[in-house]
């Protein structure tokens, strides 16, 4: 298994994590990868941040992306986030979304390596923490 | 004008018949089907489940569940531990899987907090997230970049979580003062207060004060199954192995009799239950007043007697 990583954090708490999503604390936040397009070098996945609590959720952020290979011969992604993390996506209201596109280069991937996408969340000054883990994921 | 609205109409209806046939949404389906689970402060429990997925290839991505408390924590077995794909040939179109803890199989898993307490519960939403592609990933043609038709599907069901509380036990006498020697009922009514588990293995045993048997004939009636000893002339009464169920009542009753006088208190031993284990007591009180006097037959024979030498001097005193 090849763990990969930007920004540095360590993931394996997260996916130890028991409740993959959503964050706990009085706001409610759920992740959820919109869409994943463009080409083998520069795919583009949309990972959204929904706000499904009462209250708005102040100065919410991804901590990191990591892609943990699973599967197919070993490959090193290369992982562009919208900005340095944490990827601040600022205050999200009740029922709304923000989403942040991380470009990703699978140069060198084959078509059936498959990872695990860990993405540490947080909001409201650290109150509400938690972490959005996907299995099986393709390119 | 009105052939061509007939025909639009018609179109749109085969349309609308293409797109129901064609795409037959995903469904989930918790084993139990309620999603309702039971377990002890401590233990690990959890859910199968059946995926169905007719027209395209759906992976399972993740799987959570929301609890309304904090009752515990769950783990994701049906994406962490598996890799499920449900599709058309060559996959299957129905896949299923029952829990089990030690082979990680299953949805997920819940492990119950030690610290909770019977009659804690917790309900809440299972989510599996799952992506859908135009071809299989097992498929040696599978191309993420142009088979990939949706990500982060969400597939949900309501489940709970619940620790069985034990069964509550009250009991009465039939009268509550019965003069001695003289039967009366004892009656013992059991309550299930879980909602939606029926409790075995409930029983309970009863020790009768000094001074109180069970009469002969006993009167034992029960409507709780198991086995209810009373022996005729005995001190003890017992229920073994009954069942009640969810949310249900039942009841065992025999008759009793008191040797001697007095205020007789009775309380049972502690009611107990496989699934919800071992609950509370109960208890009652019975007045046993002295016997009546009554005359026996030499006693009726001296009161006529006594009777009838009044009622001839009575006449003797009336005559002239």
């Amino acid at each position: 298994m090849t763990r990969l990583s930007v920004a540095g954090l360590s993931v394996a708490a997260a996916l130890l994590s028991p409740l993959a999503h959503p964050a706990s604390g009085a706001t409610t936040l759920v992740g959820h990868i919109a869409s994943k397009t463009g080409p083998q070098n520069a795919r583009a996945w949309a990972v959204q941040l929904m706000n499904t609590g009462p209250n708005t959720a102040s100065s919410a952020q991804f901590g990191g992306f990591t892609l943990t290979q699973t599967s197919g011969a070993a490959c090193t992604p290369l992982v562009t986030p919208p900005s340095s993390f944490p990827v601040v996506l600022g205050d999200i209201a009740p029922n709304t979304a923000v989403s942040a596109n991380f470009t990703i280069d699978f140069t060198g991937c084959p078509a059936n390596a498959s990872f695990i996408l860990t993405i540490p969340i947080s909001a409201d000054s650290g109150a509400t923490t938690g972490t959005m883990v996907r299995y099986h994921q393709y390119r | 004008m009105r052939s061509a609205s007939v025909s639009l109409s018609l179109a749109l209806m085969v349309a609308l018949l293409a797109v129901g046939t064609a795409g037959a949404a995903p469904t989930l389906q918790l084993a139990p089907t309620n999603g309702a689970l039971t377990g002890s402060p401590g233990a690990t429990i959890g859910w199968g489940f059946t995926i169905t997925n007719s027209t395209n290839y759906l992976v399972v991505t993740s799987a959570s569940f929301t609890p309304s408390s904090a009752l515990g924590a769950s783990t994701d077995f049906i994406a962490q531990y598996e890799f499920v794909v449900v599709g058309p040939s060559p996959e299957s179109t129905s896949v299923s899987q029952s829990f089990n803890n030690a082979l990680q199989t299953g949805t997920a898993s819940f492990a119950i907090s030690a610290g909770a307490h019977p009659g804690d519960s917790a309900s809440g939403t299972i989510t599996v997230t799952y992506d859908l592609y135009s071809v299989s990933p097992n498929d040696p043609d599978f191309d993420p970049d142009t088979d990939t038709l949706s990500t982060d599907n969400a597939l949900t069901a309501a489940a709970s979580i619940s620790v069985p509380a034990p069964p509550t036990i009250a009991k009465a006498f039939g009268a509550s003062v019965t003069p001695l020697d003289s039967p009366t009922s004892l009656t013992f009514t059991l309550t299930n207060p879980n909602a939606l588990l029926a409790l075995t293995g409930v029983g309970v045993t009863d020790a009768l004060p000094a001074g109180l048997v069970v009469a002969t004939p006993n009167g034992l009636t029960g409507s709780c199954g198991g086995s209810v000893t009373a022996v005729a002339g005995s001190s003890t009464i017992s229920l073994s192995g009954g069942t009640i169920a969810a949310g249900g009542q039942c009841e065992f009753s025999a008759d009793v009799t008191a040797t001697s006088t007095g205020t007789k208190s009775n309380t049972t031993g502690n009611v107990e239950s496989v699934e919800g284990g071992t609950g509370l007591t109960a208890s009652a009180s019975l007045d046993v007043a002295p016997p009546v006097q009554t005359l026996g037959a030499l006693g009726i024979a001296a009161l006529a007697a006594v009777v009838a030498i009044a009622a001839a001097a009575a006449l003797r005193r009336v005559q002239p």
